[in-house]
């Protein structure tokens, strides 16, 4: 491995991404996350909620920090996990990826700087969710400072989730039949299903469940038991992530509740550590699981004629909307199509509590990131040019689209 | 050096994309690749520079196995493809400095061969301009940097002229003539006029087999006395071999390459490089 090699694909990488307007703007949303998390019991959404009957919710500096690395550490790994996969599979579909490959790269540098591109990206939005949690701090509690420790530390001990989930990310693109929304679906759904054992387990003993705790849920909770525990005896009981405001509104808790950051721990940190030998691990799978040579993918020129009659056929009978959903549909994986039918199928049987805590989220999470074009089809291949000639068509296609995917 | 194509046949599923092919290509040539649409030119330039591997057959660089060995080639070879793709966000500069980073050249000898080179293709003033500002020509020239950056010795260029002005069209291939002095340059092009220019070798594949394998002249050669010149006041069903077609107050004026004189009024022409190609594929 080449450090300056590795460097200039991370830089060359992070650059093309970090200059896109859709960074600019996950930024802006992970500054938002800050705004969001900061517990409020008459909010629509509660991000955070302690024994409420008890506590005063939010009523202090130290809520915050802990609250967002709460709430970040679940939904940052998702969201930035469909926000970085898409490097090396950009790459393969516009051929640079074999093109750099007959210049003799190595297989090894180009994982690790996408890897770091990865991390890159993800880190400035993590610094972004940290910057709007210390503009909070002055705006909501002007005279109430807040040590150093006590602010940093829940968001580092959410870093070896991110290194985690970059590493997911690089090694759900270097498969090259997965790379694309089967991955998405798949990362999603895997990232979630880690997350549902952590936080439902009731054998936390068990080497592996601890190591895969990404989200750092279970640290965090202790952390702030090590508060709590003091004052009530006992650990938290009732408490709410991002529930509906409702559910607490009538709470009448007055007790002052202040947390320390993350309590220092050997054991967790020695997770993390092998958290972080994992994602490791998944990078060097990854560098083993790239292709070397474009695989064969063309298929015959009569058989290529005779799909494009038949297609030609039924876009002429049909109009926008048909060839609209027509698009949406062929470009969605049949895997996919397959596991949201067995999820369907599952979700009319299962007990509903079930269905409501398990299936509708992970059905959710499978059609967002199947219908969801990540990034726009007609801007990447130029269709726009054409459409703005045409009368209304780009407003007809909107609606099309919107339409056409139910 | 000497790359010798063996029987080479690539095959995607069903089809047979290229069968067959034998040649034996040296330095000191630049060799010039013509064919239709799908005549297998993309594959076979692809299958040189490694990106996929042959069904069958072997290609090898100075007697050894590239198939099995592709460092070897990828250690030497330069390669433009068809559609040059480069991150929209990255300057050229930067674009440039990341392919030459990739070929594994150290930072002071890619600023140098970069400035040469933005120098010979006038993108002097192009260096901070994002990529995806740029226009196609630009990013063609960009492209061919990148095949040229790391001294290959051999450079394979698919369809580099397209999208480029007449005046940087001549720039691009009076550089790859120069270059092929040393080295071994296959161009792969449509226009026929880009390889009459500086090929001094050509190959024509069709439907995945190679037709012809000699110097343009001898191609010429073979449309000799077959290229006609005529007029008709208007256009004939199911003509075929037309090579020109010009509207004048005549009528339509004609040149046409066929075995047979197609019209009484028809005189036969000197054939061109462009009617040879269109006799040989024809036939």
């Amino acid at each position: 491995m080449k450090p300056y090699i590795i460097y200039q694909i991370a830089k060359a990488d992070f650059l093309e991404r970090a200059r896109r307007f859709s960074f600019l703007m996950i930024s802006i949303f992970s500054m938002f996350l800050a705004f969001f998390s900061v517990p409020n019991t008459e909010a629509p959404l509660v991000s955070v909620c302690m024994e409420p009957n008890i506590f005063h919710q939010g009523s202090n500096p130290t809520w915050i920090p802990v609250a967002i690395a709460l709430c970040g550490g679940i939904l940052f790994p998702m969201i930035g996990l469909s926000y970085v996969k898409n490097n090396i599979s950009m790459d393969r579909n516009h051929g640079l990826l074999y093109s750099m490959q007959s210049m003799n790269m190595k297989k090894e540098n180009y994982i690790v700087g996408k890897f770091l591109s990865n991390l890159f990206i993800l880190t400035f939005m993590w610094i972004f969710a940290m910057i709007g949690a210390a503009f909070m701090l002055p705006f909501r509690f002007p005279d109430q400072p807040l040590p150093v420790y006590d602010f940093i530390s829940p968001f580092i001990g959410v870093y070896p989730g991110i290194i985690f989930t970059s590493a997911f990310a690089v090694i759900l693109e270097s498969i090259s039949f997965i790379s694309n929304k089967a991955g998405n679906v798949i990362g999603q759904t895997v990232l979630f299903v880690i997350f549902l054992i952590n936080y439902s387990t009731s054998d936390y003993n068990n080497p592996i469940i601890r190591a895969f705790d990404y989200s750092n849920y279970r640290w965090i909770m202790d952390s702030i038991n090590d508060a709590v525990i003091p004052i009530i005896g006992h650990a938290v009981q009732e408490t709410g992530i991002l529930v509906p405001g409702g559910m607490f509104a009538d709470s009448k808790g007055r007790q002052e509740l202040f947390f320390h950051g993350l309590l220092w721990n050997g054991r967790y940190f020695v997770d993390k550590l092998v958290l972080i030998v994992i994602s490791m691990s998944l990078i060097l799978s990854a560098v083993m699981l790239l292709e070397k040579n474009e695989k064969n993918t063309k298929i015959s020129f009569d058989k290529l004629q005779r799909k494009e009659r038949m297609g030609r056929k039924k876009i002429y009978y049909a109009n926008q909307l048909i060839s609209e959903y027509r698009m949406i549909l062929k470009s969605l994986p049949k895997s996919c199509f397959a596991a949201v039918t067995v999820l369907w199928i599952c979700s009319i049987f299962a007990p509903l509590n079930y269905v409501k805590d398990y299936l509708w989220i992970l059905m959710l999470i499978f059609l967002v990131t199947l219908f969801s074009q990540m990034g726009c089809r007609e801007y990447e291949n130029n269709v726009t040019e054409y459409f703005t000639t045409i009368n209304f068509s780009l407003i007809k296609q909107i609606l099309y689209s919107f339409f056409g995917e139910p | 050096m000497k790359l010798v194509l063996e029987n080479v046949t690539k095959k995607y599923r069903d089809k047979t994309a290229i069968q067959n092919i034998s040649a034996e290509l040296h330095s000191g040539q630049l060799i010039g690749l013509i064919g239709k649409n799908g005549a297998g030119k993309t594959t076979l330039l692809k299958l040189l520079s490694t990106i996929i591997k042959p069904t069958n057959g072997r290609i090898l660089l100075d007697g050894q196995d590239i198939v099995k060995n592709p460092d070897i080639m990828r250690s030497t070879v330069g390669y433009l493809p068809q559609e040059v793709f480069a991150y929209p966000n990255l300057t050229v500069l930067e674009y440039l400095f990341y392919i030459a980073s990739v070929k594994g050249m150290g930072r002071k000898e890619a600023e140098k061969q970069i400035n040469a080179f933005l120098a010979d293709f006038h993108l002097e003033n192009a260096g901070n301009k994002r990529m995806g500002d740029c226009s196609g020509g630009m990013k063609q020239r960009t492209g061919i940097i990148c095949a040229l950056l790391g001294n290959p010795q051999i450079i394979i260029v698919d369809e580099p002229t397209v999208g480029l002005d007449p005046e940087e069209r001549i720039a691009v291939r009076n550089i790859l003539s120069g270059l092929s002095k040393e080295r071994i340059v296959i161009l792969s092009t449509h226009i026929v006029s880009d390889i009459e220019a500086v090929s001094s070798r050509i190959l024509m594949l069709q439907h995945g087999n190679l037709v012809f394998d000699d110097s343009p002249e001898k191609l010429i050669l073979k449309a000799k006395g077959y290229v006609w010149e005529y007029t008709l006041p208007s256009l004939r069903k199911n003509m075929k071999g037309i090579s020109s077609m010009v509207q004048t107050e005549a009528g339509i004026h004609i040149r046409q390459v066929s075995r047979e004189k197609p019209d009484n009024e028809a005189v036969s022409v000197n054939s061109t490089l462009e009617d040879a190609c269109l006799f040989v594929l024809e036939e």
